[in-house]
């Protein structure tokens, strides 16, 4: 009888201490919202492009937490995924080609000469880069600019280009040394690296 | 007229990877002619079927890794584990033992993780460890140094050239039977005397000399030597030699337990046997796996030599160096997470992983 | 101690016989290489044939050119100004002409050319004004520092900062350090600087000292050049305040030279990471941009030449020039009698940190103190890297306390984080690791990667910031209005409901009221009928009889509908009072509404016929406009139903034969209301361009539905689907139509030139819009040709059918278009306002012009990529050439 009584003692110290823990510990370290679609949001380029498949970039990035692949970014690249792969702790892939390749960052032109003022670039235009009024000539604010293309195809008289952004001196950078000069990992030693 | 076009510098410095292990071996020599003198030319044999194994194995994954063999090769890092591992090995250790400790050490040891520079524990320790836990017989059978020999076998094993080598290699002719004239290391008859005082220890047994045992104290006193040359030529610094010699010294001084039955052995007793000036010189300073701040290997060194002394005072192995370095090897990463030195213009280093954005 | 504790310290009494020296952290010693240039003074380079001057020599926002090619410079004349705060302006070395201002190769480690001013020099050397500040004491140190800024002073010592920016320090000043150390290997322009012109740095000093207010001047000077030293030493002490200035000699190591390891060296302090060592109160300045400062303040020269060392095992005569900046380093090298058999590598800059340069033609700048022309045995090419082995030699050297192997490690797995956590940005990429490393890996590299790596990830992310920020303020803005207009009608409807049960109080109380005066409502109705009556006839009377307006016409029929709806209901009222079942209730409130409605019509009625001919335009500009919002209702039901209709192509989905009847229907809905719209305004003569436009938008309507039409068929052909006549003929259709609405236009246009003169530029747009988006069509038409024509699809021919019609089409606006613009100059007389529209005019032409010529590169475009059938596109092409000529002789004559 003592003995009963002694083990459901015990078990009631036991379920009020790990129950004072758990209560604790859902107050210490309460999770607001979900942080980690926010988190995914952060490493999408936010150029709004919609080439994933989503209507932007935070509707792919809570696509991508509930289990959509990483690799629909063309403008974030390899770099982006590498760095998703990272945040998520999954494999990093290549890129899916099928959303559109990876280029350098453009930045959308209008033709001014040819421009109408239709102002359906305007309305195209994700981040409000494009400034222009009913008649009045169009231009892109090239700092804003995400490059997203989005404004290419509603233009009526075909003048908006994409222009790759230019290399200046005061942009350049060393790039790192060839990696076949190091040794590698086993992984990819067979990967045609033969010296 | 093309001019070539590289990044800065431009000059320089005269450091080379080969120089720096030709001077690591240069400085094994005192230490090896120590050992070739009290233990006979069983040492210097293995020394040379190591080398050879090494090359070998080495030489046959780098040619399946499709990796310029001769660029790898020259730069005397297989060498360099080669003559580390035959210098802890026994003297007569068997043919087979010296070939699968060495192939463990280079092709699993170093070149499964990527060749010089990945490993991340010490290769010649890896495999004396292997064989150590595989082979506990082979590996314990050390000869009587020069001067304490029990029998006449012994003497000539010491001495003869022929014997030494059929010994190692019995398909070559008439070993001799080790098993009759092996006998323990000055460690081994400390750790399991438990009855006689340390003095009558010292005056019973041959294998003690001085305060170290025979034989051991001149071959640490050549290790000390050729690591301070080493020293004096910065190939390493200061730090993971004295770290690991300064805790030894410490523990040794806090469990001495005086000169009786019980005693664990003097501190100069555990300096300078068995593998602790080999191990303090040409061991842990091996910078591939050890930690890379000074502090660091400071710390690094001294955790070898805590953990050497444990392992020898109430360990299951009468020496601990192997398994106490790679043990720290483990660690040395995290050490080096958290010592950084500070620099230039902060205030404090930084300490640990960097803070997740 | 901490830094701040230093600080804080007095300052040590600077006569004091020693001066205490710090020990530089970590540094090496490299072979030195110095005594081949000292053996001989200074000498001045000869004049080149001509000087690049880039316009970025500085580190800062590149110079703006004020000069013109073909313009004659004197010497020291400005020919570049500053753009901003850092910045300075650039100078004419030499008199001479500007030949050109174009993108040339300038010294730079990516090789990259960038914009550069050359001047041919006359051979004159003519000198402009100089305005010198003889006495700078007299003048506030304000406008020193301009003065500095406009002599085009930047740091010589070779990062380039703007000296005149160092000098407007945040925090005040009490040290002054020189910077004489040249710790980098062969370099000697400075210790031969100092060893010739003492004087002149001294006094330089001292205008810097006077300008920061710095109580102490510090000279650095490395212990392996003595002559330097006992010039310096001998200058100061003839200086008067040389109590201020105190020469410190330390052990050559390299970089003492660096700003914050000399710092350290000379004040033990260290710069804080991330600030600058004017938050510590010191100010470093090379001893070459002291002379610098001096010539500028005390002669007016600005900066126009520097010293460089040209040095280097391939030169015959090896020694330190004064060149002037701009001059090609080629020539420099001709003239030190380069080799060019055994030049192998030229380094501008010293070995440990300069850069490799892969053309002889770059010009000197005002950072270049130095040039090697080295040989192959003197700087043999990168041994192959080997594999790190942590030997921590790097950490030993690296002035700056880092880890470089774990920095290798690390930028080798490009891993960020750790990167920065390492203190990367720290490294002051001296270059002593790589110099070290006994497995020749090319350290530094990995870290100016991984730093340009890193900064260009960081902008990118800004980059993404700002778009997420603009982007939710844009969805939010979008929100916003969404609910605006939500609001809107929400409040209209309540508005309109509140109406409603006001009336229906009154109403309740009218027929209450009714019920007690009993008054018969048949009397009531003939009275009210005279009323109107009489009403009808006091507005005739002040209209003068004239016919009622057509909105009084309306508003009467609402009327009398109005009225006789009011006494059904009043009947039934009755009834149902009589009969005893039935709402009674409701039906008297309906009554009562009625009422109020039939007095609110007649109310408007009579003031509509008091004022017709104001409300008239008025009514009826309200009528088109509605009847424009229904049309345009219709016609966006129109595409809705058409786009629903292809997308149910594309799926093939079987309602496709319901979802084309409705767009039929829906076109001819759109139809009928785009006639009625447009008898409604032709009936207005006054207004012709209303009309015109409801042709044009009713065009442009059908030929998005062309358009749509033409994808719809192409989708389903690729899809080899079934429907293709049917879409075929859908699209023959549209074509007509919109042929049909085209040929309209010209007969309206016409009408319109011959009636007014006034709408001409306005139907000028309209006419352009339409040929753009003709034009649009036709390259559409084109493009999808094109790629038929390469997917070798068998429509090609119809698909050519298609591009002819589209550029017929086009032809036919554009025919239209010149007699337009052609009649214009005649019929306006040369006024202001006609000029205005001569110009307006003149634009159009050039945009057309400019179309024109895209349509023919568009079309050497498409016959580039197409391979069969080229003749046809060739021919596009000749006509698009002679419509671009057209165009241009049309612009020509205007111009003209």
């Amino acid at each position: 009888m003592e003995i009963v009584f002694f083990a459901i003692v015990a078990l009631l110290i036991l379920a009020l201490a790990f129950g004072a823990i758990l209560g604790f510990a859902s107050v210490r370290f309460k999770v607001e919202g979900n942080p980690i679609i926010d988190q995914v949001n952060e490493l999408l380029p936010q150029t709004q492009c919609g080439q994933c498949g989503f209507p932007g970039c935070r509707p792919y990035a809570e696509a991508i937490v509930s289990g959509e692949s990483i690799n629909r970014c063309p403008p974030g690249g390899q770099s982006t995924i590498n760095e998703l792969a990272d945040l998520l702790d999954v494999e990093p892939e290549p890129l899916d080609e099928e959303h559109g390749a990876e280029k350098p960052p453009m930045v959308a032109y209008i033709r001014e000469d040819e421009c109408i003022g239709c102002t359906k670039c305007l309305q195209a235009c994700p981040v409000d880069a494009i400034l222009g009024a009913a008649k009045q000539m169009h231009t892109v604010m090239k700092d804003e600019c995400t490059g997203c293309d989005l404004c290419v195809e509603p233009c009526p008289v075909d003048c908006i280009d994409m222009i790759a952004i230019e290399r200046t001196t005061r942009t350049w950078s060393w790039t790192l040394p060839s990696k076949e000069e190091a040794p590698g990992l086993i992984a990819t030693d067979m990967r045609g690296q033969t010296v | 007229m093309t001019l070539v076009r590289q990044t800065s510098p431009h000059a320089r410095g005269p450091n080379r990877t080969q120089q720096v292990m030709k001077l690591v071996l240069l400085a094994t020599v005192p230490g090896l002619a120590m050992q070739t003198v009290f233990f006979g030319w069983g040492t210097l044999i293995n020394l040379a079927w190591c080398v050879l194994i090494a090359l070998g194995s080495e030489a046959l994954i780098l040619n399946i890794r499709r990796r310029p063999i001769s660029f790898y090769l020259s730069d005397g890092s297989a060498i360099v584990t080669a003559v580390l591992l035959a210098l802890a090995l026994p003297p007569l250790a068997p043919w087979w033992l010296t070939l699968v400790g060495v192939s463990f050490a280079i092709i699993i040891g170093k070149q499964l993780y990527g060749g010089l520079g990945n490993n991340p524990f010490n290769p010649a320790m890896l495999g004396y460890v292997l064989l150590l836990i595989s082979f506990p017989q082979e590996m314990t059978q050390w000869l009587p140094p020069l001067g304490s020999e029990t029998g006449a076998d012994g003497h000539t094993a010491v001495k003869s050239f022929s014997d030494a080598l059929f010994t190692i290699f019995p398909l070559l002719g008439q070993p001799i039977n080790i098993d009759a004239i092996s006998m323990a290391t000055p460690l081994d008859v400390v750790r399991e005397n438990s009855s006689l005082t340390m003095k009558e220890l010292w005056s019973v047994d041959p294998a003690l000399q001085y305060f170290a045992g025979r034989g051991w104290l001149w071959i640490n006193m050549a290790y000390l030597a050729g690591g301070l040359f080493l020293i004096y030529k910065k190939v390493f610094t200061w730090h993971a030699p004295v770290g690991m010699l300064g805790a030894i010294l410490v523990m040794s001084t806090l469990f001495w337990g005086g000169t009786g039955s019980g005693s664990h052995g003097s501190p100069l007793f555990h300096l300078f046997s068995g593998a602790t000036m080999l191990g303090a010189f040409f061991i842990i300073t091996d910078p591939v796996s050890s930690a890379t701040s000074n502090k660091g290997k400071l710390i690094f060194g001294a955790g070898i030599g805590i953990l050497v002394y444990l392992i020898r005072a109430w360990g299951g192995y009468p020496d601990g160096v192997a398994f106490a370095t790679l043990l720290m090897n483990m660690a040395a990463p995290m050490i080096d997470y958290y010592t950084q030195p500070r620099t230039y213009g902060h205030k404090k280093p930084n300490k640990g992983l960097p803070k997740q954005p | 101690m901490n830094a701040s504790d230093r600080m804080n310290l007095p300052l040590k009494d600077i006569t004091e016989s020693r001066q205490r020296v710090w020990p530089l952290t970590g540094g090496v010693h490299p072979e030195e290489n110095k005594h081949q240039s000292t053996g001989t003074p200074i000498k001045p380079a000869p004049m080149p044939e001509k000087l690049i001057l880039p316009l970025s020599q500085h580190a800062g926002s590149p110079a703006e050119p004020v000069v013109t090619v073909g313009q004659q410079v004197l010497k020291g004349q400005m020919i570049a100004r500053a753009t901003g705060f850092v910045s300075v302006p650039v100078h004419a070395p030499t008199s001479g002409s500007i030949a050109a201002i174009r993108s040339e190769a300038i010294p730079h480690p990516s090789g990259m050319h960038d914009e550069c001013i050359t001047i041919i020099p006359d051979g004159k050397d003519q000198w402009c004004d100089l305005k010198p500040i003889r006495d700078y004491t007299s003048v506030e140190p304000s406008t020193l520092i301009e003065h500095i800024r406009q002599s085009g002073i930047a740091g010589m010592g070779g990062a380039g900062f703007p000296t005149a920016v160092k000098l407007s320090p945040r925090s005040p000043i009490h040290t002054l350090i020189l910077n004489g150390t040249e710790c980098e290997p062969y370099i000697t322009a400075d210790d031969m600087l100092m060893r010739e012109r003492a004087d002149s740095m001294v006094a330089g000093a001292r205008i810097l000292q006077y300008l920061l207010n710095a109580e102490r001047c510090l000279i650095g000077i490395e212990d392996n050049k003595p002559e330097a030293i006992a010039a310096v030493k001998k200058a100061v002490a003839q200086n008067s305040h040389s109590h201020q200035m105190k020469v410190v000699v330390f052990p050559t190591k390299y970089p003492s030279g660096g700003e914050k390891q000399l710092i350290q060296i000379l004040t033990g302090l260290e710069v804080p990471s991330g600030k600058l060592p004017s938050d510590l109160g010191i100010a470093v300045q090379n001893v070459g941009t002291t002379v610098a400062v001096y010539d500028a303040v005390q002669h007016g020269k600005p900066l126009i030449s520097r010293i460089t060392t040209m040095t280097g095992e391939a030169l015959a005569r090896p020694g330190n020039l004064e060149v002037l900046l701009g001059t090609p380093t080629q020539h420099l090298l001709s003239s030190a009698g380069a080799n060019d058999q055994q030049l192998a590598t030229l380094i501008m800059g010293g070995p440990m940190m300069g850069f490799t340069l892969n053309e002889l033609d770059v010009p000197v700048t005002k950072t270049t103190n130095c040039l090697i022309a080295g040989t192959q045995e003197e700087f043999p090419s990168a041994m192959p890297a080997q594999a790190c082995i942590r030997c921590g030699m790097c950490a030993e050297v690296c002035p700056s306390s880092l880890l470089p192997q774990q920095l290798y490690w690390h930028a080798k797995s490009e891993n960020h984080e750790q990167l920065k956590h390492h203190n990367l940005f720290d490294c002051i990429e001296c270059g002593a690791c790589s110099f070290v490393c006994p497995s020749s890996i090319p350290l530094v590299q990995y870290y100016r990667a991984s730093k340009g790596e890193i900064r260009t990830q960081e902008a990118k992310h800004a980059k993404a910031e700002r778009s997420k920020v603009r982007y939710e303020n844009r969805q939010a803005r979008l929100e916003k209005e969404q609910a605006e207009k939500e609001a809107k009608r929400r409040a209209n409807a309540e508005r309109a409901a509140k109406l409603k049960a006001e009336k229906e109080s009154s109403a309740g109380k009218m027929s209450s009221g009714n019920k007690g005066t009993t008054i018969d409502p048949v009397q009531a109705a003939i009275e009210r009928a005279k009323a109107k009556k009489a009403a009808a006839g006091s507005a005739g009377n002040k209209s003068t009889k004239a016919a009622l307006s057509a909105d009084q016409k309306e508003l009467k029929i609402q009327l009398s509908l109005a009225n006789a709806q009011l006494k059904k209901t009043r009947r039934a009222l009755s009834q149902a009072q009589e009969s005893g079942e039935g709402d009674a209730d409701k039906l008297s409130a309906d009554v009562s509404m009625l009422e109020n409605q039939v007095a609110k019509l007649q109310k408007e009625f009579e003031t509509a016929s008091a004022a017709p001919p104001k409300t008239e335009t008025a009514q009826d500009a309200e009528a088109i406009k509605k009847l424009k919002i229904e049309s345009a209702m219709a016609k966006a039901a129109l595409k809705k139903a058409e786009r629903a209709l292809a997308s149910a192509l594309e799926e093939g989905s079987s309602e496709t034969e319901a979802l084309k009847e409705a767009v039929e229907e829906c076109r001819k809905k759109a139809d009928s209301l785009a006639n009625a719209l447009a008898s409604t305004t032709t009936e207005k003569p006054a207004k012709p361009s209303v009309d015109e436009k409801k042709l044009k938008v009713e065009q442009a309507m059908a030929k998005a539905a062309l358009k749509k039409a033409e994808r719809a068929l192409n989708k389903a052909r690729e899809e080899g689907s079934p429907e293709t006549s049917a879409l075929e003929k859908a699209v023959e259709e549209s074509q007509k139509k919109v042929d049909s609405l085209i040929s309209a236009k010209p007969d309206i246009s016409s009408a319109d030139t011959q009636q007014t003169k006034q709408p001409e530029p306005a139907d000028d747009k309209k006419l352009k819009i339409e040929q753009a988006i003709a034009k649009a069509a036709l390259k559409k038409a084109q493009r999808e040709r094109v790629k038929a024509q390469e997917s070798g699809s068998d429509d090609t021919a119809s698909l050519q059918e298609k591009v002819d019609e589209c550029r017929g089409k086009l032809e036919k606006l554009e025919q239209g278009k010149p007699s337009v613009s052609v009649t214009e100059p005649e019929a306006t007389k040369p006024s202001s306002p006609a000029k205005i529209q001569v110009g307006d005019d003149l634009k159009k032409l050039k945009i057309e012009n400019a179309m024109a010529r895209a349509a023919v590169k568009k079309a050497q475009r498409a016959l580039e990529n197409a391979e069969g059938d080229t003749s046809a596109l060739e021919a596009a092409l000749i006509e698009a050439q002679t419509k671009a000529a057209e165009a241009e002789k049309a612009l020509a004559a205007q111009a003209g």
